[in-house]
């Protein structure tokens, strides 16, 4: 949030048409940083999230094994004080394999999303601006895309790559998702493009470019923030869900999805190798979900209902 | 509104040609030749597999392909599997699963959704309210997967209620399932139904019908929640539509014999005509099931004229 808001303030300074602009700007973002510190849901959701960041970036700080340290010999072991969430299949302490998993669905999240918002703020930016045949067809080719249920989508494309690492998923899943929020992109640049201040601006001689970069972007970017870290909870389920069908990520990559998929057979015998991951998936896709809502509350009050 | 029902159905051909050409474009262009994969180990002569190649016009270009296709779709014909076996058989033997399925699933929506979305409503900023609120809440935020294993482990594997996977139960088979499929759309209807009958509860002639006397009952159940369906009935009209992609995972995880599971399997093997074939049934589908929400809109509030 902080950084959003320091970019905004560095945007607007130094011009003069900027500087109402600025005090506005700085206050909406004041005022959702507000609301947002008295929100229970916010601070539960943070405080998750902050504990599988530190996960996904540091999992030394949470174990010293290594996740590659697996001995046959104590293959699928109940929990106990030596191994918290016991051994797999191949023997690997589950605890270790976990905690290694958050990295790896987090990166596809966070690549995903950052992937999807960037060509949405740019391809919804132009669609909604410049309107007419750039419009069209930009639009259409999100319709067509959208047109595609996206689970059916990337199974077709994910079958054919041979190789599926984190880049190939993040890949096709930026593929089917970045439609949606183009749309979003793109309602929020039509609502501002007609106000008196564009036509102000356009009337002092001001280019395309410096329209949108200093009064379109700064006012329609609200609803795509806001749903951006629901999306990263969209596509953290959506991996799991497609390596969990075996299209996905597969083998030696350390993931939720993976340990599910491989849990499934024993969840008789050991439903612990199903449990744990099952917990770690749904903490994290809940945190980000919970954290989007409250943001998007916070600096779009219009989306509220 | 017979003219109506006409023109939304001419409208319908683009959306149909489009949505079906993507899927065909994807499955059949897509790397990799069907026909040697058949012959697996041991490879056929280039006789047979030329032979092949002509029954499923594999040699013309794409579009040429692909309204062959379409052309025999138009009447009844989804084309054979490469064994030669009718897509049509495959359909008429793995639909049924799936469209039991999804009523269940669609039976779930309305009877918890609803009664949910009308208690919080009338109750509104009571408990019960509160208790609607924050579940719905919790279970959008929850991935599927971590639904449907959650069920499936209390209530198949602690409890043993229900059975996890399969269909030799019957009914029975299909509740997990049903619930897994149904469970974010349940709480989007719930929210969706309290938003909007707090919003109906409201206007004028809610006040007007409690003040003629009426018992509260009839206020809610036939001045109220009449207006109140208006979006719930589309909610559930589209969201039918998606739920083939709920499908797939759905029953994957309680291994159901359906559509989802036979797309699956069809795009893994790469059948492309099976693929095809059920993508098109799917998308005509959609597109009816889309016109039927918006002719019982008309219904559902006389205000609504088409012409």
């Amino acid at each position: 949030m902080s950084e959003i808001s320091r970019a905004q303030t560095e945007q607007s300074e130094g011009s003069t048409t900027g500087r109402t602009t600025k005090e506005a700007e700085a206050s909406l973002w004041a005022d959702a940083w507000r609301s947002l510190r008295s929100n229970p849901w916010f601070i539960v959701s943070g405080a998750i999230l902050v504990v599988m960041i530190v996960m996904a970036l540091f999992p030394q700080l949470f174990t010293n094994t290594s996740p590659g340290e697996c001995l046959l010999g104590r293959s699928r072991q109940e929990p106990s004080a030596e191994h918290w969430f016991g051994t797999d299949v191949q023997g690997c302490d589950y605890y270790t394999r976990v905690i290694y998993g958050a990295r790896t669905s987090i990166a596809v999240g966070l690549l995903v999303a950052l992937g999807t918002v960037v060509i949405s703020i740019v391809l919804g930016t132009l669609a909604g601006f410049y309107g007419k045949v750039v419009d069209a067809v930009i639009s259409r080719i999100g319709d067509m895309i959208f047109a595609v249920p996206y689970v059916l989508g990337a199974i077709v494309f994910l079958n054919v790559i041979d190789d599926r690492g984190i880049l190939e998923v993040s890949f096709i899943l930026t593929i089917f998702m970045w439609p949606m929020t183009m749309r979003l992109m793109r309602g929020a640049v039509m609502s501002v493009v007609n106000n008196e201040y564009v036509m102000a601006a356009r009337a002092l001689g001001a280019g395309n470019l410096t329209i949108m970069r200093r009064h379109i972007l700064p006012n329609s970017l609200a609803p795509i923030l806001g749903y951006s870290a629901i999306l990263v909870g969209i596509i953290i389920s959506a991996e799991a869900a497609l390596t969990y069908l075996g299209v996905g990520l597969q083998l030696p990559s350390i993931s939720w999805g993976l340990q599910l998929s491989n849990a499934q057979n024993y969840i008789q015998t050991y439903p612990h190798l199903m449990v744990f991951p099952l917990i770690f998936v749904a903490l994290t896709v809940f945190a980000f979900t919970i954290m989007g809502d409250a943001i998007r509350d916070a600096i779009d009050p219009k989306a509220k209902k | 509104m017979t003219r109506y029902i006409l023109r939304r159905l001419l409208q319908f051909i683009p959306v149909i040609l489009i949505a079906t050409f993507i899927i065909y474009a994807m499955v059949f262009a897509i790397p990799g030749d069907p026909i040697r994969a058949l012959g697996g180990d041991r490879p056929m002569s280039e006789a047979v597999q030329q032979t092949l190649r002509d029954q499923y016009n594999l040699d013309d270009p794409l579009l040429i392909q692909y309204f062959k296709y379409m052309a025999g779709v138009a009447v009844g014909d989804f084309g054979t599997t490469f064994q030669g076996r009718p897509v049509t058989d495959i359909i008429v033997q793995r639909l049924p699963v799936t469209l039991y399925l999804a009523f269940v699933a669609v039976i779930i929506q309305i009877i918890i959704g609803v009664i949910a979305g009308t208690l919080a409503a009338i109750f509104r900023d009571r408990f019960i309210d509160r208790l609607v609120q924050v579940s719905s809440v919790l279970v959008v935020a929850v991935p599927i997967l971590a639904i449907a294993f959650g069920l499936q482990f209390v209530f198949g594997l602690q409890l043993g209620w229900f059975p996890i996977a399969g269909i030799g139960s019957g009914f029975y088979s299909y509740i997990l399932p049903g619930f897994v499929l149904a469970s974010v759309s349940t709480a989007l209807v719930a929210r969706l139904l309290r938003n909007s009958l707090v919003e109906t509860l409201q206007s004028d002639y809610v006040r007007t019908a409690t003040a003629k006397g009426l018992k509260r009952s009839r206020v809610v159940g036939r001045h109220a929640m009449r207006n109140a369906m208006i979006p719930v009935v589309t909610f559930i009209g589209a969201d039918l539509a998606t739920m083939l992609g709920g499908a797939i995972l759905t029953e994957a995880i309680f291994n159901l014999p359906g559509i989802g599971q036979e797309v699956f399997r069809a795009i893994q093997a790469q059948e492309g005509t099976v693929v095809v074939g059920i993508v098109t049934l799917l998308v005509l589908f959609f597109v009816v099931v889309n016109l039927i929400v918006d002719i019982a809109y008309a219904f559902l509030d006389p205000r609504i004229r088409y012409e």
